[in-house]
């Protein structure tokens, strides 16, 4: 069966103008035939986004520290501050009892008018047993996500698909759930639906925020997946081994990051680290308050959402190096001492052959560049693989060195996932061509392509130079992901 | 993590419609006052911050229509009220008369564990209308004691009288309410490590 290729092409931001190609025949050449069939919802609209309104600051700084500043910038707004209705994503979270939980901009306490507001639209559509799910006013998108006695609302007006927003408002109640357990939640509302629940997340607004920012910069949210750290696969097994001689009873997982990149993971044989709950945890100690200054090894309750959501692991942490962190999750809340132990004799191992220094190494020569992969024209790509859910990307590079385009490109993507992904049937490959520059994706069930071209690169080139891409990971891949992580 | 500094109070405000509920909070937390007559839609929302015994308290107050067809907001609007304020017009009888099914009607939609001893306050507004009053202090004082002893104003929303103490006494009283909470809970339970995974989806690596 034809692999199927819609091209879709945009005619500068004006509603109407697109066509479609159905299977041309053209892309013959591409290996993954595969079953074709579906057809992508149409329509373009990444033109026409980012109309000048630029906010005064790089929304794209998410260091800790840019986050809080901003936090505490807005901290005073509420609804009749000039610039409250300006901000370009609101997110709130609120009790079914319409209190306020969590507002991103301004003092939650001061909108609780606004958060009336909400819940008496949410309680409005479902007394009639139904869902508000999202509506459209103007330029702004409301969407809701309710989950229990929690609502959770995004208001913004960046122009991403609904289901985008939900998905990060999906992303914020796993937040909570981390801290507080499914159960937990439900029973404290329960017997009490007054009850305000910034009692039990006080102190979680920076992960909240963090969460938040990542997602508008880090392609990771959008794939479900994790980055590796790109380090000589034999210091990647090396660190593996001595993770995997750690032996505590009740140690779940043993993992180091760095900078929100995985070194290794090793763990229960039948048990994956599922990339959401990954994700929830690089957050985690890129943004708690507690881990800020990297001096202490902490030891906190977590709850892994897709793991188990009814109860609390222990996560130890400890940094080996700057940005370097170990991580030991446990079924067992008194084994501190016994991780102290462990994380000193993990230390000396990987310092003592090289392998930390290997890694800060890494860090420090910044990922790869497009350059080095020698395809002409080819600008960016995300490659995602399936099974692993394991993603490289290159680094940032021209044209999109500001926080403002490597945002707007990641709505490109963004944009054709949503689109590659809700049609019915799988579309195998789609090819989109934009003023400013060519995407092709290219799903199968084993990995996910999207590569970004200059605007003029034609079709057949294109998927030329996806095959040579396609090559390169391949011979790179020992480098750019983990394949067989360690279990015990 | 109990950060205990912020406390925020859901306050409803019912009674029939025309008795001044919109007027009283506006007096409340705007100090102004106006004799023209604009039917809350829905219901309204507004916010003030108070100190109440050392404690800097935010009120949400929700102000609803007390005309029929406005009540539209479904069961959920009442739901997780810290106090319930029932309005009534000392000129009008038949809005004295109504406050029980108002009172019926909050018990029932919002459902709080100790109807019994859930706080009401009840206002008798529109005082400053001296010679057209039909409801006697007395009376109305009788109806709150039978209801369990709630505390009673006379307000007027016009002229600003009582309606300082009395939204005191609401946010005193819902703060009482709100206190509860703390008797003890159990914190959420940690894993042991041969719980029957409740779910496992593929996972990363
Ligand atoms: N004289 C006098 N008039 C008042 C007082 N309070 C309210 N009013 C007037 O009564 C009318 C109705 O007041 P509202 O506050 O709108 O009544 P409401 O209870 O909110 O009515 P709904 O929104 O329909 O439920 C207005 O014309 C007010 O000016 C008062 O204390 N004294
Ligand atoms: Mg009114």
């Amino acid at each position: 069966m034809d692999a199927l290729v819609q091209t879709v092409e945009d005619v500068a931001g004006a509603s109407g103008g697109e066509s479609e190609n159905e299977g041309d025949g053209e892309d013959e050449d591409v290996r993954d035939g595969g079953d074709g069939g579906g057809v992508a919802a149409g329509g373009n609209e990444e033109a026409e986004e980012e109309t000048g309104m630029e906010i005064e600051y790089d929304v794209y700084d998410v260091s800790n520290e840019a986050i809080a500043a901003r936090r505490r910038k807005h901290a005073h707004e509420e609804a009749t501050s000039p610039g409250w209705t300006q901000h370009d994503k609101h997110v709130f979270i609120l009790s079914s009892a319409g209190k306020p939980i969590y507002a991103r901009y301004g003092d939650e306490s001061r909108l609780s008018g606004f958060f009336g507001v909400l819940q008496a639209m949410i309680s409005f559509v479902d007394d009639n047993d139904d869902e508000l799910q999202h509506l459209v006013a103007g330029d702004v998108t409301y969407v809701f996500y309710s989950n229990g006695p929690l609502y959770y609302v995004c208001v913004a007006r960046t122009r991403e698909p609904a289901s985008h927003l939900r998905m990060l408002l999906q992303y914020v109640h796993n937040l909570v759930v981390s801290v507080l357990t499914a159960p937990y939640i439900v029973r404290l509302f329960e017997q009490r639906p007054h009850f305000d629940l910034r009692r039990m997340l006080g102190g979680t607004e920076p992960l909240i925020d963090s969460l938040i920012e990542l997602m508008d910069s880090d392609p990771s949210y959008l794939l479900g997946a994790a980055e590796c750290l790109r380090l000589a696969a034999s210091v990647r097994a090396a660190v593996g081994s001595a993770l995997q001689e750690v032996k505590i009873s009740g140690l779940l997982y043993a993992l180091v990051i760095a900078d929100s990149h995985l070194v290794t993971l090793v763990r229960p044989k039948s048990r994956g680290l599922h990339p959401i709950d990954l994700l929830l945890i690089m957050n985690f100690v890129k943004a708690s308050p507690t881990l800020r200054n990297e001096a202490a090894d902490s030891w906190t309750p977590f709850c892994l959402p897709h793991f188990n959501d009814t109860g609390h692991l222990h996560v130890y942490s400890s940094f080996l190096a700057s940005g370097v962190c170990l991580l030991l999750i446990s079924t067992e809340a008194e084994s501190f001492h016994d991780m102290q132990a462990c994380k000193d004799r993990v230390a000396t191992e990987i310092t003592a052959g090289g392998h930390l220094a290997a890694i800060t190494d890494a860090m420090a020569s910044q990922a790869y560049s497009v350059d080095e992969l020698g395809i002409p024209g080819l600008l960016h790509f995300l490659y995602k693989s399936v099974s692993s859910r394991q993603y490289t990307a290159p680094a940032w590079s021209a044209p999109y060195i500001t926080g403002g385009e490597q945002r707007r490109l990641l709505r490109v993507y963004q944009d054709v996932i949503e689109k590659v992904h809700t049609v019915a049937n799988d579309v195998k490959i789609y090819y989109q061509v934009s003023q400013s520059e060519t995407l092709l994706a290219w799903v199968t069930s084993s990995f996910e392509l999207y590569v970004v071209f200059g605007p003029l690169v034609p079709k057949k080139l294109a998927i030329a130079s996806c095959n040579k891409l396609l090559r390169w990971i391949k011979s790179q891949e020992g480098t750019l992901f983990i394949l067989n992580s360690p279990v015990w | 993590m109990a950060t205990r500094k912020k406390v925020l109070l859901k306050v409803i405000i019912l009674g029939d419609s025309g008795v001044g509920k919109t007027s009283l909070m506006n007096q409340y937390v705007n100090s102004k006052f106006s004799s023209q007559y604009k039917a809350t839609i829905g219901a309204d929302f507004l916010t003030k911050e108070v100190m109440v015994e050392d404690r800097l308290v935010t009120m949400q107050i929700w102000d609803t229509a007390g005309q029929e067809r406005f009540q539209s907001l479904g069961v959920a609007f009442y739901r997780g009220a810290d106090c319930c304020v029932l309005v009534f017009d000392v000129n009008l009888p038949k809005t004295f008369e109504n406050l029980d099914s108002w009172r019926d009607e909050f018990l029932i939609q919002a459902g709080p564990r100790d109807p019994d001893n859930f706080p009401f306050v009840v206002l008798g507004n529109k005082i400053d209308l001296e010679d057209q009053r039909r409801i006697s202090t007395k009376r109305a004082m009788t109806w709150c004691t039978l209801k369990g002893n709630i505390p009673y104003f006379e307000t007027s929303a016009k002229e600003n009288v009582e309606v300082e103490q009395a939204f005191h006494t609401i946010a005193k009283n819902a703060l009482k309410q709100e206190n509860d909470v703390d008797l003890g809970f159990p914190p959420p339970s940690a894993i042991k490590l041969h719980d029957p995974p409740p779910k496992q989806k593929k996972g990363c690596c």
